[in-house]
């Protein structure tokens, strides 16, 4: 028999009890001698776990809601735990940690799996969602600071022969009407695509290029990006993973500023291998209905992976379009000849579009 | 309060029974397992310790209970996170325009979003109590919080512009308004706790703490802190139970300074330590007159909310209920 303190659950009142263990249950005895509950050994459970010697004990049961047995010694636990299995697991501080933090690695791990597969296709759904006007600010904002970084060549020439080889390209995909071109002066070889139709070629890979053809070739490329809207996919897919990793961190307070690193991510831009064998097939596909030679793409992929095997540059056209050797490869089976891309004086303007910036 | 006295002869005295030992152990646990958990044992760590210091206090011979899951903390923490992102996405939208105005008007916007965020903490605080209190009990008794959290973030917001109008002239009488809104919504069971305090009784010593915040370097404020806690207990009631909380100033000052030491030169390890200063300096000083008719607390027929706390975990903080410490 021991001895210990009732609450029904019900009210606050404290009874002074008497509890008899049997078979099965506990019996529990008011200060007259009657009956107050009966609770089974199955569905018994320790209301906190148990640290100290001293610490007394009490006693909630699944079917008993919210009445609690008390007991200020420990003595009826030692009888009780041979008995009712439930009452060992809160005991076992040490083994319980263990579990726990097993069961919470496993968990991490699935969750992480799962987010990670899930998140490319979650943001290619949401991408179509984005309204154009947000789209296009977004690419707005991102023009802005680089032009501040880069200034832009405004040889008109070269702008107006630019304009009518993505006119020529677009051929009748209104989706690409509205594609806005800027060059950038960067010695950087490379050309990028951003929300809102705006594409940037780098100063660097109009130097680079040997024919207007291998221009035709990258623009579009970039031009199959935004069709298929993949800076704006890839976007919120690295917010995706930014959010998830802050999430894991435990630094939930950087969300609130994640959204200014949107713009970070913009600056490195890079997309899928998947995305860029779309746009490959795309813009060969395009560059042939337009009846231009779409020999160049493939032509400067290559010419420009060896260059670049010799002095890698950081920032590079690689580094955000990977697998050069391949894509070029499959193109190779796609591509047609056809006629020229521009003609020699518009190719002279376009090559000189930002000398002319500089006086 | 060196040596525990039996939980029979300490009635109308919170008592706290904690061991440091066990509670630093804890604590040690809950860091290398946060650290493997690359943090989401956070919320089972809390709960544990949570559990651990409710079920070592005692009000007349009982024990409280601490009933909250990791998992509910987890689950709300999920949620919010979730209502940000949709938040931080409203955001993404506005800035570029924001960036566009150049003149003066946007301030406007700027302000917008400073009372949204303050709404949100308020709403964070609010329901983060509820949480805690709801997961409370006495004598298995649930405690409960009423009112709506819009309707007290509402309530701070609206005040709080008033204290940036009287430049800080008002902050005693807010004070005051929104303590009646949180104790005047706090159940024991169907009990309910009630206040009846005023901050224009304080405006008095309020207004020379606010001359003397520069001659005393701010330090005047823990004489009027002591004051207030003091005014807030004495207007404070439940049932037949009166509260009386008698620290001074000077008392305050001490706790809070060498707790800041402590945590400094241990680099925060010794946050148990801090904690159980901060629980038994409350209890040393609060006194409890007249007695609960146990016969008339009944349990509350209410629901509980399912999940917690998710927006304050994303400010930084956590429910705090009775001074048992922002655990
Ligand atoms: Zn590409």
């Amino acid at each position: 028999m021991y001895e210990g303190t009732y609450t029904d659950g019900a009210s606050a009142v404290r009874h002074r009890v008497r509890v008899t263990v049997t078979m099965n249950r506990l019996h529990i005895t008011g200060e007259a001698g009657h009956t107050l509950d009966e609770w089974s050994f199955s569905g018994l459970r320790l209301a906190e776990d148990i640290y100290g010697s001293d610490q007394p004990v009490r006693l909630a049961h699944r079917e008993k809601g919210e009445a609690r047995l008390f007991f200020s010694s420990q003595e009826i636990l030692d009888r009780l735990i041979v008995q009712a299995p439930g009452l060992r697991r809160r005991r076992s501080l040490k083994r319980r940690i263990l579990v726990q933090s097993g069961i919470a690695l496993a968990a991490l791990g699935i969750l992480l799996t799962v987010l990670l597969a899930a998140l490319p296709y979650a943001a290619d759904r949401l991408a179509r969602f984005v309204p154009p006007w947000w789209e296009n600010s977004i690419g707005v904002g991102f023009m802005a600071a680089l032009e501040e970084q880069f200034p832009t060549c405004a040889g008109p020439g070269g702008r107006a022969a630019l304009a009518s080889l993505a006119r020529r390209i677009a051929g009748a995909r209104g989706d690409l009407h509205g594609i806005r071109i800027r060059v950038l002066q960067s010695r950087v070889p490379n050309a990028f695509a951003l929300p809102g139709g705006y594409i940037g070629i780098f100063e660097g890979l109009i130097r680079f290029a040997e024919s207007p053809e291998e221009l035709a070739g990258v623009l579009a490329h970039e031009m199959a990006h935004v069709a298929h809207r993949h800076p704006m996919k890839s976007i919120i897919r690295q917010s995706g993973y930014r959010m998830i990793f802050h999430v894991m961190a435990g630094d939930a307070s950087v969300l609130g500023s994640s959204a200014a690193k949107i713009t970070e991510t913009l600056l490195n831009l890079s997309f899928t291998r998947e995305a860029e064998q779309e746009s490959d097939r795309t813009s060969i596909d395009m560059l042939n209905r337009a009846g231009i030679n779409s020999n160049g793409l493939p032509q400067f992929l290559s010419r420009l992976h060896k260059a670049d095997a010799r002095e890698t540059s950081r920032g590079g056209y690689f580094s955000t379009h990977p697998a050069p050797e391949e894509r070029a490869q499959s193109m190779r089976g796609w591509v047609r000849d056809g006629s020229a891309a521009m003609t020699a004086d518009e190719w002279k303007a376009v090559r000189r579009m930002c000398r002319v910036a500089e006086f | 309060m060196q040596t525990h006295p039996p939980e029979t002869q300490s009635a109308r005295r919170m008592n706290q029974h904690a061991n440091l030992g066990d509670l630093f152990l804890i604590h040690l646990v809950n860091i290398a397992l946060k650290w493997v958990t690359l943090n989401i044992y956070h919320f089972w760590g809390k709960t544990r310790i949570r559990e651990y210091l409710w079920s070592q206090q005692s009000y007349d011979g009982d024990r409280f209970e601490y009933s909250g899951r990791g998992m509910e903390l987890f689950m709300g923490f999920i949620k919010a996170v979730a209502a940000m992102i949709v938040l931080s996405l409203a955001a993404s939208i506005l800035l570029p325009q924001v960036g566009d105005m150049l003149d003066l008007a946007f301030i406007l916007p700027v302000a917008a979003f400073s009372a949204v965020g303050y709404f949100l903490m308020a709403l964070a605080g609010y329901t983060a109590r509820g949480y805690l209190l709801s997961r409370t009990r006495w004598r298995s008794i649930r405690f409960a919080q009423g009112g709506s959290a819009a309707g007290y973030a509402g309530l701070a917001l609206g005040h709080g512009l008033l204290v940036v109008l009287t430049l800080g002239l008002y902050w005693t009488i807010r004070r005051h308004i929104l303590l009646q809104y949180k104790i005047n919504n706090t159940w024991l069971g169907r009990t309910g706790f009630v206040y009846d305090g005023n901050g224009k009784d304080l405006f008095g010593k309020f207004l020379v703490s606010y001359l003397l915040t520069i001659p005393t370097l701010g330090l005047c404020w823990y004489w009027y802190m002591a004051r207030d806690a003091e005014y807030v207990a004495a207007h404070t009631r439940l049932q037949n139970v009166r509260f009386r909380l008698t620290y001074t100033g000077g008392q305050l000052l001490w706790l809070r300074a060498s707790n800041l030491f402590l945590s400094i030169v241990t680099f925060g390890l010794a946050y148990p330590w801090v904690t159980l200063r901060n629980i038994r300096f409350l209890f040393d000083h609060l006194h409890f007159e007249g007695r609960l008719d146990y016969e008339l607390v009944l349990q509350s027929i209410e629901e509980a909310p399912k999940t917690g706390e998710g927006l304050a975990e994303i400010f930084g903080f956590s429910g705090s209920f009775l001074g048992l410490g922002r655990i």
